[in-house]
């Protein structure tokens, strides 16, 4: 058979064209669609907000400042991830894990005076504020709850809040497993600035997911953090990270 | 080309575009209703935050003919985890050609080939696509899309030399 024959064969298979009822979905879903997006941007930003508002109130409300001294602390980095692959540092801490919670001491976001001034603002006057408000709103029967709940769990500083950068954080907790961390299946073992840890991952989002990469001999802290979602063939790419730079043993 | 922002954007990428890669789609899962559902998803793809596609690295076109023929290979994967479906026993080439049409012949052995030489020959001569541009949407070198290409059009003479012209008619 030459290629002629073949060819001609081959353009025995003719393909149906597309169905105008297409065209017309399509056409009638796209502001459906939008609204649908905007819905649930709005509604996510509500929740991550109340989240975090929420957060706040709980451990500002059931954690006193600590009388011990701080046994060490960890300087992170945070990196967010462009589509094109580029990176750029959105943010610098100082914290430790304490009484299960990690405790932010400091942050700066590099390149931004303005907002690491605002964000410096809001961690000195927004804790006094939340406690007279989990004074004045929270029985008292549910902070003595709240307090046991923290004390059986691991919360930790994840990332920056993709919607309004790091002047809120994002922040995830678990309960504490009886044996190591959190439950749940180790994904990873890794040994980072010298500690082993084992990771575990969390869905973030419907197309998202999350892994922390904790370690044990230093309390749990998560010493590394990342951020994927999924690209239509199944594959993750990287969005944002949290990573460890530096452990300082009795600062 | 930015990834339309606009309804009117939208749609003018949809009016554009949607013939061509509903054929593709059509022709890598032989269903007009699988093919509708991925071209729509596709689209609506563009729509979302987490869109991937960057008009830097590559044409809407290029983009979207790619992203089709990965929502078409999870589309077969899916339905070959799936049980089989009873099969009607293989027929000679002269019975067959008898019960059926020669499109239906043609398709039949194009859906017999792996996937990664279908999808190359189905670019190439339905789609007329240039082989540079072929490489670019499945993200392979051009030698290899040379290779795929050849080795498909060798495949399907063997399984379609039966229903060659004949030298008779030729004449």
């Amino acid at each position: 058979m030459t290629d002629t024959e073949l060819d001609d064969i081959l353009d025995k298979w003719t393909a149906p064209s597309a169905p105008p009822s297409m065209h017309d979905r399509v056409r009638a879903g796209f502001p459906p669609r939008q609204q649908r997006k905007l819905r649930w941007r709005g509604s996510l930003v509500a929740a991550a907000v109340l989240s975090t508002a929420i957060f706040f109130l709980l451990i500002t409300q059931a954690s006193p400042q600590p009388t011990a001294p701080i046994p060490w602390t960890v300087d992170s980095e945070f990196i967010r991830y462009a589509d094109d692959g580029s990176s750029s540092i959105e943010m610098y801490s100082t914290s430790y894990q304490s009484n299960t919670n990690e405790v932010l001491l400091s942050r700066s976001m590099p390149g931004n005076p303005f907002m690491t001034a605002l964000a410096r603002t809001l961690d000195v006057t927004l804790p006094p504020w939340q406690r007279l408000q989990m004074r004045l709103m929270v029985p008292p029967g549910m902070v003595e709850r709240i307090k046991r709940s923290r004390a059986a769990g691991l919360a930790f500083i994840t990332g920056c809040n993709p919607y309004t950068g790091c002047l809120v954080l994002e922040h995830f907790g678990y309960a504490r497993a009886a044996a190591g961390c959190v439950g749940g299946p180790i994904v990873d073992r890794e040994t980072v600035l010298g500690y082993q840890t084992e990771a575990i991952r969390d869905r973030w989002t419907e197309h998202g997911r999350m892994t922390l990469w904790m370690a044990p001999g230093l309390g749990c802290f998560a010493l590394k953090v990342t951020y994927e979602e999924e690209h239509p063939d199944g594959t993750f790419h990287l969005v944002a990270a949290k990573q460890a730079l530096k452990v300082t043993l009795n600062p | 080309m930015e990834p339309p922002k606009s309804e009117a954007a939208f749609l003018q990428s949809f009016d554009e575009h949607h013939a061509a890669l509903f054929r593709f789609a059509y022709r890598l899962t032989g269903s007009v209703a699988d093919a509708e559902d991925i071209v729509q998803e596709c689209f609506f793809g563009l729509l979302r935050p987490t869109c991937s596609y960057n008009p830097k690295r590559a044409s809407l076109r290029t983009y979207l003919f790619g992203a089709i023929r990965n929502q078409s290979l999870k589309h077969r994967r899916q339905q070959k985890d799936q049980p089989e479906q009873a099969t009607t026993p293989s027929q000679s080439p002269e019975s067959e050609f008898l019960r059926s049409e020669l499109k239906d012949v043609v398709s039949g052995a194009l859906m017999q080939l792996p996937d990664t030489q279908r999808e190359v020959l189905i670019l190439a001569h339905y789609e007329q696509m240039p082989l540079a541009e072929i490489a670019e949407v499945l993200a392979l070198e051009l030698g290899a899309v040379k290779s795929r290409l050849q080795r498909a059009r060798a495949s399907l003479k063997e399984t379609l030399a039966a229903y060659a012209p004949t030298p008779e008619r030729k004449r």
